[in-house]
C-alpha cells in the first residue's frame, strides 16, 4: 500500500511481491467467476422441463461455462511450478458443489425414484425400534437406516429434507477418502490432487445419494487404504504355493519392467501404527458389513489380491473378513434364500429399463446413455497409459493396479440386479483416476504447455462424457410435491394386499413406515410384456380385487422423454379413466391421480 | 501449510468437537429449533468420535486425515445405532448423551493440554490439508 498525493492510500497489484500471492488471488476470482456462473445457471434452470440432455438441456449455458472456467483454472494451478494444494482443493470442492449440489438447490422433493425406499426403512425404524428381518433385505442390513432414524430425530429434520444434501455430503466424503488412499501410493501433491480431481470428473455413476452404498463406499475406501498405507509387509513365503505364487509375480515384475531398475513407491508417512491401523480396518470393515450387501466383497477381494501382489496384509486378515462377512449373510440367510440368489450372473443393464424398448425417445437420449460409457472407456485408457509411464520410468506398484482390477470380479459372480458392471467401476474409480493423474498430471520440469495439456485434453473429454451420465436423465429423476403426496397415499391408504400399479417404473417408492401394510411390489405397466396403455388393456390386466392405478407429473415425464407415450395420448387415458365406471379417483393432489379399480 | 498453523486448527477443531459434544445432547433434549442445533449434531456424528478415538490408539506425531476421522465417526455411530436393534433398546436420546459424554471423555483432555501447551500430543495435523 502507498502514500498517494492526495494523501490516499493506493493498492497497486506490484505490492503483492509474493507471486504465491498473486496465483493464490488469481485463482480466487477464477473460482469466483466459476460460482458466479454457477447463480446465473441456477436463476435461469427450468428444472421441470423435459429434455432429451437432462439437466444440461435446460439450464444456461453459463451452467458449462462455468464447469469450462474451473477445469482450466484446475489445470493452471496443477501446472504451476510452486503448487499450493488449498487452492487445488478448492478448486475441487467448487466442482463438487457444481455436479451435485446444483439438483440440491433446484429440486423441490428428493431426486430419484430409489431414495424413497429408504425413507420407508428409516420411518419403520424410528417408529417401531426394530428391524424385521422377514420385511426386507434392506431390514436384514439396517445400520444405515437405523443410524438415519438416529440421526433425523437428533436433528428434528425429516430425512425427505435433508436427502437432496445428502450427495454433496458423501461426494466430499469420497473425496476425502480417495485423498486419504492416493497419499498411500505418492507425496507428490500435484499427482494426489489431480486424483482426486479425475476421480471426480469420471465418478457419474450416481451412488452417492442417501443410501447405504455411498456410507459403505467411504468406510470401504478408507479400510482399503488403511491396508495399502499401514498394513507391515509379510513374512517371507514358507508354503509352497506362497513361494510360487511370490516367483509368478516377481517374474511378471520383471518382464514389465524390462530390465530397468524398479523405484520403490514414493508415498506419505502411514497415518497410524501397523496395530493401529488394523484396529481401525476392523472398524470400517464391520461398518461395511453391518450397512451393504455387496461393499464387503469388494474390500474382501482387495485384501485377497493386495495379500497375493503385495505381499500385505497378512492372509488372516482376509480369513477374518470372509468370517464376518459370512456370519452377517448367514443372519441374513432365511430371507435371501427366499428371495434372492447368492450368486447370480445376468447381463448388466441399465437403470432405463425401457431405454432399449424406447421407439422414439427424445434427441439426445441414446447418444448420453452411449456417452456415459464412453467414460469408462476413456479413463480406463488414460490408466493404462499412466502403468506404461510408470514401468518406462522404473516404477513398479501391483497395489493400484490389482485395486484397480480386482472390482471386476464380482461381476462374475453376482450381476446384483444388472448393477454390477457400475459398482465394480465405482470401486476400481479411485485406482483408475490414480493411474490415469500418473499419466496426465503435469510435471514441474517441463514447459507450461507441455505440461497442461494433456490434463486439460483428458478433463474435457472425461468429463464432457461423463457429464451425460450425471445429468442425462434428470428428467426422470426430477419429483414434485404431487409425485411425493401420491406415493405416500398409495401405502396410507390403499387395502393391505391391494395390488399397485403406475404406468412408468420411476414412480417414487414407499415414504414411511406404512409399506410394511403391503409388501406386494409394485408395477409399472410400461415394463410388462405389451405394455397395456389402453383402458380395455390396463382393465384386463387389473383384474378384480384392490387394485390401484397411479399417474403423476414424473411419470408424464419419463413416457414423453423416450417417446413411450405421446402428451395427448397421455391426457386421453386420463380423461377415461376418470370418466370409466369400473374405476373411481381414490385421490388426487395437483396433476398426481390414483384410481381404485371398483369392480 | 505450516506445522504451527496445523497446529492451531487442530487445537481449534478440537474446541468445536468439544463444544458440539456438549451442545448437540443439550439442544436435541430441548428440541430447539436452530441452526446450530444441526450443526452440532452434525459435528457430534461426523468428527467427534474419530477426534475421540483415534488418540487412544495411537499417538501419532504426523496426526490424523480428516477421512481417517470421518471414517471412524461413522463407523462407530453406526455400530452404536446397530446395537440399539440388537439390544431392543430404542432411545435415541439417551444415544446422543452417550455419545457426546463419552467423546467428550477423550477430546476435553486432549484440547487442555493442548492448550496448554503440553508435549507429547501431536504437534501437527494433517486436518487441514484434507
Amino acid at each position: 500500500m502507498k502514500l498517494g498525493a492526495r494523501g490516499q492510500f493506493a493498492w497497486r497489484w506490484s505490492s503483492l511481491d509474493d507471486a504465491a500471492v498473486r496465483a493464490v488471488v488469481l485463482h480466487a476470482a477464477s473460482i469466483v467467476i466459476a460460482v458466479g456462473c454457477w447463480v446465473l445457471a441456477l436463476r435461469g434452470a427450468r428444472p421441470g422441463d423435459v429434455s432429451g440432455w437432462g439437466l444440461l438441456g435446460v439450464l444456461p449455458f453459463t451452467f458449462l461455462l462455468g464447469l469450462v472456467v474451473l477445469a482450466v483454472g484446475f489445470v493452471a494451478a496443477a501446472s504451476s511450478k510452486e503448487v499450493q494444494p488449498a487452492v487445488l482443493a478448492a478448486y475441487v470442492v467448487v466442482l463438487a458443489a457444481m455436479l451435485t449440489a446444483t439438483t440440491a438447490l433446484l429440486y423441490p422433493e428428493p431426486r430419484y425414484a430409489w431414495v424413497y425406499k429408504h425413507f420407508g426403512i428409516i420411518d419403520y425404524i424410528r417408529l417401531h425400534g426394530s428391524a424385521d428381518r422377514q420385511l426386507s433385505i434392506y431390514t436384514n442390513w439396517p445400520a444405515f437406516f437405523a443410524l438415519n432414524a438416529w440421526l433425523s430425530d437428533a436433528l428434528g429434520i425429516s430425512p425427505l429434507r435433508y436427502a437432496n444434501w445428502a450427495q454433496f455430503g458423501f461426494d466430499l466424503a469420497n473425496l476425502a477418502a480417495v485423498l486419504f488412499v492416493v497419499r498411500g501410493l505418492t507425496r507428490d501433491a500435484r499427482t494426489q490432487w489431480t486424483a482426486v480431481w479425475l476421480f471426480e470428473i469420471a465418478n457419474w455413476i450416481g451412488q452417492d445419494y442417501l443410501s447405504p452404498q455411498a456410507f459403505s463406499f467411504v468406510l470401504a475406501l478408507v479400510a482399503i487404504g488403511l491396508l495399502v498405507r499401514c498394513s507391515p509387509m509379510r513374512s517371507p513365503p514358507r508354503s509352497r504355493i506362497d513361494r510360487w505364487l511370490e516367483a509368478r509375480v516377481g517374474r511378471l515384475a520383471s518382464w514389465l519392467l524390462r530390465g530397468r531398475v524398479p523405484r520403490r513407491r514414493d508415498a506419505m508417512a502411514p497415518p497410524l501404527a501397523a496395530r493401529a491401523g488394523l484396529i481401525v480396518t476392523g472398524l470400517c470393515y464391520l461398518g461395511v458389513v453391518l450397512t451393504h450387501q455387496l461393499a464387503p466383497v469388494f474390500v474382501i477381494i482387495a485384501a485377497a489380491t493386495l495379500c497375493v501382489a503385495a505381499r500385505r496384509p497378512s492372509p488372516w486378515v482376509v480369513v477374518a473378513m470372509v468370517a464376518v462377512e459370512a456370519w452377517w449373510v448367514g443372519l441374513a440367510y432365511p430371507f435371501l434364500s427366499g428371495h434372492f440368489s447368492l450368486f447370480s450372473i445376468a447381463p448388466p443393464t441399465s437403470a432405463r429399463l425401457t431405454l432399449a424398448s424406447a421407439e422414439h425417445p427424445l434427441t439426445g437420449v441414446r447418444l448420453s446413455a452411449d456417452l456415459s460409457g464412453a467414460t469408462i472407456v476413456l479413463i480406463v485408457l488414460v490408466a493404462a497409459a499412466g502403468v506404461l509411464r510408470g514401468l518406462r520410468r522404473g516404477r513398479w506398484d501391483p497395489a493400484p493396479i490389482v485395486l484397480a482390477g480386482g472390482p471386476f470380479v464380482v461381476i462374475a459372480l453376482q450381476s446384483y440386479g444388472g448393477e454390477g458392471p457400475l459398482r465394480a467401476y465405482l470401486f476400481a474409480l479411485p485406482w483408475l483416476a490414480y493411474l490415469a493423474a500418473s499419466a496426465v498430471a503435469p510435471r514441474p520440469d517441463a514447459a507450461l504447455a507441455r505440461r497442461a495439456w494433456r490434463l486439460l485434453v483428458v478433463t474435457i473429454a472425461v468429463g464432457g462424457c461423463s457429464l451425460t451420465g450425471l445429468f442425462g436423465q434428470e428428467s426422470t429423476n426430477y419429483y414434485t410435491a404431487d409425485d411425493v403426496a401420491a406415493a405416500r397415499w398409495n401405502y396410507d391408504h390403499a387395502q393391505p394386499g391391494g395390488h399397485l400399479y403406475y404406468l412408468m417404473p420411476n414412480f417414487p417408492g414407499p415414504v414411511d413406515a406404512n409399506f410394511a401394510r403391503n409388501l406386494t411390489p409394485p408395477q409399472s405397466l410400461v415394463q410388462i410384456k405389451g405394455f397395456p396403455h389402453t383402458l380395455p388393456a390396463i382393465e384386463r390386466l387389473m383384474g378384480s380385487g384392490p387394485a390401484y392405478l397411479t399417474l403423476s407429473p414424473a411419470q408424464q415425464r419419463y413416457a414423453l422423454l423416450d417417446g413411450l407415450i405421446s402428451q395427448p395420448a397421455y391426457l386421453e387415458l386420463l380423461r377415461q379413466l376418470a370418466q370409466s365406471p369400473d374405476f373411481t379417483l381414490a385421490y388426487r393432489h395437483g396433476s398426481a391421480f390414483v384410481f381404485a379399480l371398483v369392480r | 501449510m505450516s506445522s504451527g498453523r496445523r497446529s492451531h486448527l487442530h487445537t481449534a477443531l478440537l474446541a468445536v468437537v468439544a463444544v458440539s459434544c456438549v451442545l448437540a445432547p443439550l439442544l436435541t433434549q430441548l428440541r430447539v429449533d436452530s441452526p446450530l442445533r444441526a450443526a452440532s449434531v452434525l459435528v457430534l456424528f461426523l468428527l467427534a468420535p474419530g477426534a475421540a478415538l483415534l488418540p487412544l490408539i495411537w499417538r501419532s506425531p504426523v496426526g490424523y486425515e480428516l477421512a481417517l476421522v470421518l471414517a471412524t465417526s461413522l463407523a462407530v455411530t453406526a455400530l452404536i445405532a446397530q446395537s440399539m436393534l440388537w439390544l431392543g433398546a430404542w432411545n435415541t436420546s439417551a444415544a446422543t448423551w452417550l455419545l457426546g459424554v463419552l467423546s467428550l471423555i477423550s477430546v476435553a483432555p486432549q484440547l487442555v493440554l493442548r492448550l496448554l501447551g503440553r508435549a507429547g500430543y501431536p504437534a501437527a495435523s494433517h486436518l487441514g490439508d484434507g
